[in-house]
């Protein structure tokens, strides 16, 4: 028996049909069910079915959109625009793999999901300023850091992993960055060596709830367990996340899973904790992060965070939430 | 300069610093080769990181400085890793080609079949080059680059220049491929 639930006048048979139809833990539906209802749910699981389209960050440290637009439809590419962000493709047509033209051999784009963008541009590095990218690999969200900064200033990009770390120093030089650090080393240390950064991403490990569309198998690998242990992790992360931020400094907490506990509830922990608020996020029209799951009541300023849905966004399951540090913290 | 690893393994650590005169020397050496305008060297800042060899990295301003204040930090590079200096020579790097490739005249434009091919690690034929520079010679190095203006990578000529218009060396590989910018698919996965 899980403990996280009372599942008070849940129709075991619909939750049990619904796990079966898509291939998903029962408990898993449960959950799904108690935060979100059963028709919404429904809607969500179908989301799951249909991987995302194939999107681009065009990196503007080695080519402009107009220019790479051009030669990639030159090639039988087609793509479709962003509303809300100018450097980003979606891939309506392919010819052939993204991953072996020239154009990507020469850092021209990196290949990363709607949802992977938004964490860098809400952060919104400067010219000039410290930043760190606390789980960097393989450097999605680092290389468009530095773009943003115009490859100026002090990016730390951390990564625990040996092979990882391989993967995003070369994707770190394919795309021309001059500006990083890659230290590898387990992130929760980083508050150790006591530099204060004006900006931190935290694109935290977590469960991955919310990539069951691209990996089908995470539907029954993963379960409630998996989420406690991430859970705590990423609060060990978010805490030497802002005792590394000067005063005023931001922090980006994202994960790509939609459970709250591996969000809503780190943030709540965090608020309890430390001297933060939380900002909003402008960026587009998405869904507010929840107020409360299951028995629990978040702090309300939670609604200012993020949520992304396959349903509704044509993305991955995401989660995104912008901290302001009010008081330096040892 | 080594540290164990949670494995039992032994992971090296690379300790950065600033070019010695010597080393100095040799990479402005070898760029006066590469370079067509030498302000390129003016306008960055390079250092060194020494573990099993040494490699030469450009990195901004607030790289460099961090790397004195936090000298506790160890970092596994810094920068972009621009090349290796090597029995008293500078080996310019794929991604130090891809830095200098605005600057220099050592160029080899290739047609669009050896493009792909050179992307797949292959060497290039004769019939495939599509211009070269007056200024290379036969064994000199050199970037190559496709028709659309993109750096593919480093080759060296292989036979005499006044060797290339001839008919018998159209189906021969005369450009060594060195490395190119397949590499990143290869082994930079």
């Amino acid at each position: 028996m899980t403990s996280y639930i009372g599942c008070v006048g849940m129709d075991t048979r619909e939750t049990k049909d619904l796990a079966e139809k898509y291939g998903y833990l029962h408990e898993t539906i449960e959950r799904y069910v108690q935060i979100f209802g059963l028709k919404e749910t429904t809607a969500l699981l179908k989301g799951y079915e249909k991987k995302p389209k194939k999107s681009i960050r065009v990196n503007e440290l080695k080519i402009l959109k107009d220019e790479l637009v051009e030669r990639m439809l030159n090639k039988g590419f087609i793509f479709e625009n962003v509303e809300w962000y100018n450097n980003g493709l979606i891939i309506e047509k392919a010819p052939f793999s993204l991953g072996s033209t020239t154009e990507y051999l020469s850092g021209y784009y990196f290949i990363q999901s709607i949802a992977s963008w938004i964490p860098t541009l809400v952060l919104d590095p400067k010219p000039r300023e410290i930043v760190v990218d606390l789980a960097a690999a393989p450097g999605g969200k680092a290389t468009h850091i530095a773009q943003l900064m115009r490859n100026t200033g002090l990016l730390y990009c951390l990564d625990i992993s040996r092979e990882r770390i391989k993967s995003l120093r070369s994707n770190l030089a394919r795309c021309g960055v001059l500006n990083s650090v890659c230290i590898r080393m387990d992130a929760r240390k980083f508050s150790n060596y006591d530099i204060k950064v004006d900006k931190i991403l935290l694109d935290a490990p977590c469960s991955g709830e919310g990539l069951m569309a691209i990996d089908a198998s995470r539907r029954k690998s993963r379960n409630f367990e998996d989420i406690k242990r991430m859970s705590e992790l990423q609060k060990e992360l978010f805490s030497t996340g802002i005792k590394s931020l000067k005063k005023d400094g931001i922090l980006i907490y994202s994960t790509c899973s939609t459970s709250p506990e591996e969000n809503e509830e780190v943030i709540d922990w965090g608020l309890a904790n430390f001297p933060i608020k939380i900002e909003n996020i402008t960026l587009n029209d998405f869904s507010p992060g929840l107020t409360a799951a299951f028995d629990k009541q978040y702090n309300p300023d939670l609604k200012k965070a993020k949520r992304l849905y396959p349903h509704r966004d044509n993305t991955e399951g995401f989660f995104v939430c912008k901290i302001k540090l009010l008081k330096e913290v040892s | 300069m080594q540290d164990k690893t949670s494995k039992g393994g032994f992971l090296m650590v690379i300790e950065f610093r600033e070019l010695t005169k010597e080393e100095e020397s040799i990479f402005k050496e070898s760029l006066d080769y590469w370079l067509t305008d030498t302000t390129l060297i003016e306008n960055f800042k390079f250092i060194i990181g020494e573990g099993n060899w040494k490699e030469v990295f450009v990195a901004t301003d607030e790289v460099i400085e961090s790397l004195s204040k936090y000298s506790q930090i160890t970092p596994y590079s810094t920068g972009l890793g621009i090349g290796e200096i090597k029995e008293g020579k500078f080996l310019l790097s794929l991604s130090g080609g891809s830095f200098i490739s605005k600057y220099t005249n050592k160029k080899v434009v290739v047609n669009k079949e050896a493009e792909q091919l050179f992307l797949y690690k292959r060497n290039i034929l004769g019939k495939s080059i599509h211009k070269i520079h007056e200024s290379i010679e036969e064994k000199d190095k050199f970037l190559v680059f496709s028709k659309n203006n993109d750096y593919l990578g480093i080759g060296q000529l292989l036979v005499d220049k006044s060797l290339l218009t001839k008919l018998e060396f159209s189906e021969k590989n005369v450009i060594k491929n060195i490395i190119d910018l397949g590499w990143y698919l290869r082994k930079g996965k």
